[in-house]
C-alpha cells in the first residue's frame, strides 16, 4: 500500500516536471514572439516606454490594418510562396534522383565524387560567391525574376536533401524489393520510378519540408537581384521599415508585419510536423 | 519481318546504353547546376584571392599570397576567427544540449506532444531578419522586458546594457554571448527534428532490457540511446557545425559586428571587405581562410561516410 | 442626324491630330520609359510611394516620358548601385550615395555620366548647398544633381526646460553643460537615471556628433581642397576632450555603444531631456511613435564651443541624384532629373518625406523659415561644411562600426588619449589611402 503510493506519488511527480520543464523551455522560445504580439498590440505612446510594460494598457489593432496599406505585404507574401514552392519541388526533383543515385550505386566512382562535392559545398561561404554569381544570373538575364531565385536556392538547398534522401533510400528502402522488379525486366529507371518512388513519400515530404523553409528564409541573394518591389519576397520586404540609419522607429508596425508573415510558416508546419519527423526517422539509421 | 528485329535490337542496344547510364544521368541535375551556381564561383573566388582586386582601382595585378599575409598579419583577423569560433562552437554545444533534451522529452508519448513538437519548430521558419529585429529590441538596454522585469525584482539598480558593454571574460565579449543565446534559439529546432526522428528508431525493447539489468537514467543514455542514434547525431552536428561557422545573419543584422568589432564574425568581416571596402581579392582570401578552417572536421566526417560499411 | 454625328468625329478626329501634333512638338521623348531606382525615405513607405505616383504621373503628363520607379531599401541599395556602376543591373536614373567611389568605379561603359551640362542649364553650382557640390561633383565633373540635405540641430524637450527652470536653449557649450547637469537626474551610485543629453548616436556612432562640435570649435576634418586629412589640431582635440568629458566628467549623457540604442526613441520615451544633432525626419519620427509628445518637443540651432559665429559652424549632408551610362535615352533621362530636381518637386518631396534640402532657394521656402520646427535646420544648413568627405575611401573610413574615425571617437569615449587615438587613425587612414 505505501509503496504503492509512494509510486503513483512519483509517477505524478514525473508527469508535473515533464510539463513544467516544458513550460520553462516555451518561455524562451516563445519570448520573441510574445514580445511581437505584446509591441504590436500596444498603444502608440506605449511602445517607447521605458522600462517597458509587460502588457499593453489596452489593445490597439490599427497596426494590423495599416500594415497591408504600407507596405505591399500580400504581395511580398505571394512571392514568397511561389518562390518557395517551386524550389522546393525542384530541390525535391534533384535531390531525389540525385540521392537514389549516390544511395544505390555507391560504389561507382561518380557517385563516390558528387557525394563528396554534397559535402564540400557547404563548407562554401556564400558572400563572395554571390557577386561571381550575380553576374552569371545578371548574362543570362535572370536578375529581377523568379527563375533567378530558384536557381539558388534549389543549389543550396540540394546538398543537404540529398543527403536527407540518401540515408532515406539506404535505410527504409531495402534494395531486396527492388531486385524482384529487376528480375521482372524492369529498367534502372523503372525500378526507382514504378518501385522504390511510390513507398519513399514520407521521405520525399520531409526533404521537401527542408528544402521550403531554406528558400523562405534567404534574405543576402534576393535583396541582391531584386530590384524591383513587386518581386520581393517578404523575408526582404520587412526591410522597408528600416530607414537609413537603421534605427527602430518603426519597432510597432514592423512587429506587426513579423507576426503576419510568420503565421503562414506556422501552419504549414502544424499540419506537416509529423511527416518531416516520421520522413527523417525512417532514413535517420544510417547518418 | 527482318528488318523489324534489326530495329528491335537497335532500340534494344540504345535502351540497355540508357539504362547502363540511368545512374549517372539520375545525378546530373543535382551535380551540373551545382557545379555551375556553387562551385563555378567558388574556383573563381580561389583565383580572385591571389590578386589585389579592388573594383576602386583600374589595374588587378597578381599579388599571390599577399592578400593572405595582410589578413594573418591583422590583429583583428584573429579576433574575428576567435569570435567566429566561440559563436559557432558555444551555440552548436548548447543548441544540441537543448534539442537533446527537449527531443528526449517529446518522445514519449505524453498528451499534447505533437503541439509542443509543432511549437519548438517556430523559430525555424521566422525569418532571420525578424528574428533579429525583434531580438535586438528584447536585449535594448531601455525598451527590454528583460530588463523591466529583473528593475522589477530589484535585482539590478540599472537596465542592463546586453548589446553595447566592452567588457570582455577570456575574451569573449558580453554581446557576443547575446548573439550566442540568441543563434541557439534559431539553429535547435532544426537539431530537434533530426534527435526526435533518430530516437524513434531506437528500439524499447533495448530500453527495457537495460532497466532489467538496473542501468541509471544518466548510465542509459549515454551507453545506449547516445550509441544508437549516432549516425544522425554526428552528421547533423558537422553540418551544423559548418552552417554556423558561416553564419552571416544574426552577427550582421543584430549588431554589425559592433560595439568595436567585438562581435564581428568571418562572414560580416568578409562582406565588409567585399561591400564596404570594395577589396574582392582581400574578401576573396578571407573566404577561403573560412572555407579552409572549416573543412578540418569536414575531412573526418567525408571519410567516415564514405566507407563502404557505411 | 447622321451627318452631324460623322461631322463631330471629323472634328473630334482632327483635333485629337491636332493635339497629338503639338504633342509630337513638345514632347520629343513620347512614349520612352525609364527606370528610377530611390531609396525608402520618411515616416511610411506608403507615403513615398504616393508622393512619387504624383510625381511621376505629372511628369509623363508634361512630357510623355513614363517612369516607373523602385523603391531601394537601404539593406541592399549600396550593394546595388555597386553592381550597377560594375556591370551589373542599372536603372536608368538612381537616387545615389558615396557619389565619389561610385566615380571612380565607373568605367568607359558602366557607371555615372557626366552631367557638367545640366548643372549648367540649373544655375550652376551656387544653386545649392557647400556639400551638395561637395557630395555630387568629383574632381570638377559633376556627376549628379544634388537633392535631399540633412544638417543637425538640437532637439529639446520643452516641458523639461520648463521644469528646470531653463528658458532659452543652451548657445554654447558652457551653456550645453550646465543645462544638461540641471536636467540629468543619477541615483546614489551616480548612474544616470534620466539623462540631460544625448549623442544622436544611433548605435553607437560618435563620428558625426564629434564632426559637429569640430564644426563648432572652428575646424574642420580635412583642409580644403581635401588633401590632407588636419586631425592634429586644437581644435580636432577640443571637441574629442569635449565629446569624452560630456560622458565622463559632467555625466550628463551615458556611453552607449549599443546596437539597438537610438538616442530619439530615448527621447520620446522621456530618458533624455536635449539630443544633440538629430535630422529634419525627427519630428515626423516622434509624432507617429509618441504622439504623447506632441507639443512637448522643439529645435533650435546647436551650440558653438564659444557662442562666437564661426564660419560653417555646421554640418551638412547632401545626397544627389545620377544618371547611369548604360540608359539608351540620356536626354529623356536628364529631362527627369531636371524636373525632379526643380524647386517645386523638391519642396514637395522635402514636405511629404520630412527631408531637407540641397537647393538653396528650397530651403529659403516659408515652409522651412517660418515653421517652428523647421527654421533651425534651414538657419545651420546656410552656414554648414559638409560633414561627408567627398574621398573614394570614405566610406572605409569612416564605415560604422570600426572604420578609423568612429574607432577614435569610441576609444577616445572609452578612455584612450586623444594623441594616441588621433595617430592610430591617421596611421588606419594611411593604410586604407584616400
Amino acid at each position: 500500500m505505501n509503496a504503492k503510493t509512494k509510486k503513483k506519488i512519483q509517477k505524478v511527480w514525473k508527469v508535473i516536471w515533464h510539463y513544467i520543464s516544458l513550460f520553462l523551455i516555451s518561455c524562451f522560445v516563445l519570448l520573441p514572439y510574445y514580445w511581437m504580439i505584446v509591441t504590436a498590440v500596444k498603444p502608440t505612446e506605449e511602445v517607447m516606454q521605458s522600462p517597458a510594460t509587460l502588457l499593453p494598457s489596452r489593445l490597439s489593432f490599427t497596426n494590423f490594418t495599416k500594415v497591408w496599406s504600407s507596405i505591399p505585404l500580400a504581395t511580398y507574401m505571394k512571392n514568397s510562396m511561389v518562390v518557395s514552392l517551386t524550389a522546393t519541388v525542384v530541390s525535391v526533383i534533384f535531390a531525389t534522383l540525385c540521392g537514389y543515385s549516390i544511395s544505390r550505386y555507391i560504389r561507382k566512382r561518380a557517385q563516390r565524387v558528387s557525394f563528396v562535392i554534397m559535402l564540400v559545398s557547404q563548407l562554401i561561404p556564400g558572400i563572395v560567391t554571390m557577386i561571381s554569381l550575380y553576374f552569371i544570373m545578371f548574362n543570362m538575364k535572370l536578375t529581377n525574376t523568379y527563375v533567378g531565385l530558384v536557381i539558388a536556392y534549389v543549389v543550396w538547398a540540394v546538398p543537404f536533401c540529398t543527403l536527407m534522401i540518401k540515408s532515406y533510400f539506404d535505410a527504409a528502402i531495402p534494395v531486396a524489393i527492388e531486385e524482384s522488379a529487376r528480375i521482372d525486366g524492369c529498367s534502372n529507371f523503372g525500378i526507382f520510378w514504378r518501385v522504390c518512388l511510390p513507398i519513399s513519400v514520407p521521405g520525399i515530404i520531409s526533404t521537401g519540408i527542408f528544402a521550403f523553409i531554406t528558400a523562405w528564409n534567404e534574405y543576402m541573394w534576393a535583396s541582391i537581384i531584386l530590384s524591383k518591389d513587386k518581386l520581393k519576397p517578404v523575408s526582404v520586404g520587412i526591410y522597408d521599415f528600416i530607414g537609413q540609419y537603421s534605427a527602430n522607429t518603426k519597432m510597432a508596425i514592423t512587429m506587426t508585419a513579423g507576426i503576419i508573415i510568420t503565421i503562414p510558416a506556422i501552419i504549414i508546419f502544424a499540419f506537416l510536423q509529423k511527416y518531416l519527423i516520421s520522413g527523417l526517422s525512417a532514413g535517420a539509421v544510417k547518418g | 519481318m527482318e528488318q523489324q528485329t534489326e530495329k528491335v535490337k537497335k532500340q534494344n542496344s540504345f535502351g540497355s546504353i540508357l539504362n547502363q547510364w540511368t545512374s549517372f544521368l539520375m545525378l546530373m541535375p543535382a551535380i551540373a547546376s551545382l557545379l555551375i551556381v556553387s562551385i563555378y564561383p567558388t574556383v573563381k573566388t580561389i583565383w580572385m584571392s591571389f590578386f589585389d582586386k579592388s573594383i576602386l582601382k583600374k589595374e588587378e595585378p597578381f599579388i599571390g599570397l599577399a592578400n593572405y599575409i595582410e589578413s594573418f598579419s591583422k590583429a583583428g583577423t584573429w579576433q574575428t576567427i576567435f569570435n567566429t569560433l566561440f559563436f559557432a562552437i558555444v551555440s552548436l554545444v548548447l543548441g544540441v544540449s537543448l534539442a537533446m533534451l527537449i527531443a528526449t522529452k517529446l518522445i514519449k508519448p505524453y498528451p499534447l506532444r505533437g503541439f509542443f513538437r509543432a511549437m519548438f519548430l517556430i523559430p525555424w521558419v521566422t525569418p532571420p531578419l525578424v528574428a533579429s529585429i525583434v531580438w535586438r529590441f528584447i536585449f535594448s538596454e531601455n525598451f527590454s522586458p528583460i530588463n523591466s522585469i529583473l528593475l522589477k525584482l530589484h535585482l539590478i539598480k540599472v537596465p542592463v546594457n546586453f548589446l553595447g558593454s566592452t567588457a570582455t571574460f577570456l575574451g569573449v565579449s558580453e554581446p557576443l554571448i547575446v548573439l550566442t543565446i540568441i543563434n541557439v534559439w534559431s539553429i535547435f529546432p532544426f537539431l530537434m527534428v533530426m534527435f526526435i526522428a533518430g530516437l524513434q528508431t531506437v528500439p524499447q525493447e533495448i530500453y527495457e532490457a537495460a532497466r532489467m539489468d538496473g542501468a541509471g537514467k544518466m548510465a542509459t543514455f549515454w551507453k545506449i540511446t547516445v550509441p544508437c542514434i549516432r549516425p544522425v547525431i554526428t552528421s547533423s552536428i558537422v553540418l551544423e557545425l559548418i552552417w554556423q561557422f558561416n553564419n552571416f545573419n544574426i552577427s550582421y543584422m543584430v549588431t554589425n559586428g559592433g560595439p568595436l568589432g567585438l562581435t564581428k564574425t568571418m562572414a560580416v568581416e568578409v562582406y565588409q571587405a567585399a561591400f564596404t571596402n570594395y577589396r574582392y581579392g582581400y574578401a576573396s582570401a578571407l573566404s577561403i581562410i573560412m572555407m579552409l578552417i572549416a573543412l578540418i572536421p569536414s575531412i573526418f566526417y567525408i571519410r567516415s561516410s564514405l566507407k563502404p560499411e557505411n | 442626324m447622321k451627318k452631324s454625328l460623322i461631322a463631330l468625329g471629323m472634328t473630334g478626329t482632327m483635333i485629337l491630330a491636332g493635339t497629338s501634333m503639338v504633342m509630337a512638338e513638345d514632347k520629343p521623348y513620347d512614349g520612352t520609359n525609364l527606370v528610377f531606382w530611390m531609396q525608402a525615405y520618411g515616416s511610411d513607405p506608403s507615403i513615398q510611394r504616393a508622393a512619387l505616383d504624383k510625381v511621376t504621373a505629372d511628369f509623363q503628363e508634361q512630357t510623355g516620358i513614363s517612369v516607373e520607379y523602385n523603391i531601394v531599401d537601404w539593406g541592399s541599395a549600396s550593394q546595388k548601385l555597386t553592381l550597377a556602376c560594375t556591370g551589373g543591373e542599372a536603372p536608368d536614373v538612381a537616387d545615389i550615395f558615396f557619389t565619389k567611389s561610385l566615380a571612380t568605379m565607373s568605367s568607359d561603359e558602366y557607371g555615372l555620366m557626366e552631367l557638367n551640362d545640366l548643372v549648367e542649364e540649373m544655375g550652376g553650382e551656387d544653386t545649392w548647398i557647400t556639400a551638395g557640390k561637395d557630395e555630387a561633383c568629383v574632381d570638377g565633373d559633376w556627376y549628379g544633381i544634388p537633392w535631399r540635405a540633412d544638417t543637425r540641430v538640437l532637439l529639446y524637450n520643452t516641458e523639461d526646460f520648463e521644469n528646470a527652470g531653463i528658458t532659452e536653449a543652451p548657445t554654447t557649450w558652457d551653456e550645453l553643460v550646465e543645462d544638461a547637469q540641471k536636467l540629468t537626474v543619477t541615483d546614489e551610485d551616480g548612474n544616470i537615471t534620466h539623462a540631460g543629453l544625448a549623442w544622436y548616436s544611433d548605435m553607437g556612432r560618435y563620428d558625426q556628433t564629434w564632426f559637429s562640435m569640430l564644426a563648432q570649435c572652428g575646424g574642420t576634418l580635412m583642409n580644403d581642397e581635401f588633401t590632407e586629412f588636419t586631425l592634429d589640431t586644437e581644435q580636432s582635440k577640443q571637441a574629442l576632450a569635449f565629446l569624452s568629458d560630456c560622458i565622463n566628467t559632467y555625466n550628463i549623457c551615458s556611453n552607449s555603444l549599443d546596437a539597438s540604442y537610438d538616442a530619439v526613441t530615448e527621447f520620446m520615451s522621456g530618458n533624455v531631456s536635449m539630443v544633440f544633432g538629430v535630422t529634419g525626419e525627427t519630428k515626423n519620427n516622434i509624432l507617429q511613435n509618441a504622439p504623447q509628445m506632441e507639443g512637448k518637443f522643439a529645435s533650435a540651432p546647436l551650440p558653438t564651443a564659444t557662442g562666437a559665429e564661426n564660419e560653417k559652424n555646421g554640418i551638412s549632408f547632401s545626397a544627389p541624384i545620377g544618371i547611369f551610362k548604360t540608359t539608351e535615352n540620356a536626354d529623356a533621362a536628364k529631362e527627369w532629373v531636371k524636373y525632379f530636381c526643380s524647386e517645386d518637386v523638391q519642396l514637395y518631396m522635402s514636405q511629404e518625406l520630412g527631408l531637407l534640402n540641397s537647393n538653396c532657394a528650397v530651403m529659403e521656402n516659408s515652409y522651412f523659415t517660418e515653421d517652428d520646427w523647421l527654421k533651425a535646420f534651414s538657419t545651420t544648413i546656410a552656414n554648414s561644411q559638409s560633414g561627408d568627405m567627398p574621398l573614394t575611401t570614405w566610406s572605409q573610413i569612416d564605415a560604422w562600426p570600426d572604420g578609423p574615425i568612429p574607432s577614435m571617437c569610441a576609444n577616445v569615449v572609452n578612455g584612450t588619449d586623444a594623441d594616441t587615438a588621433i595617430a592610430e587613425c591617421l596611421s588606419q587612414i594611411e593604410a586604407i589611402g584616400f
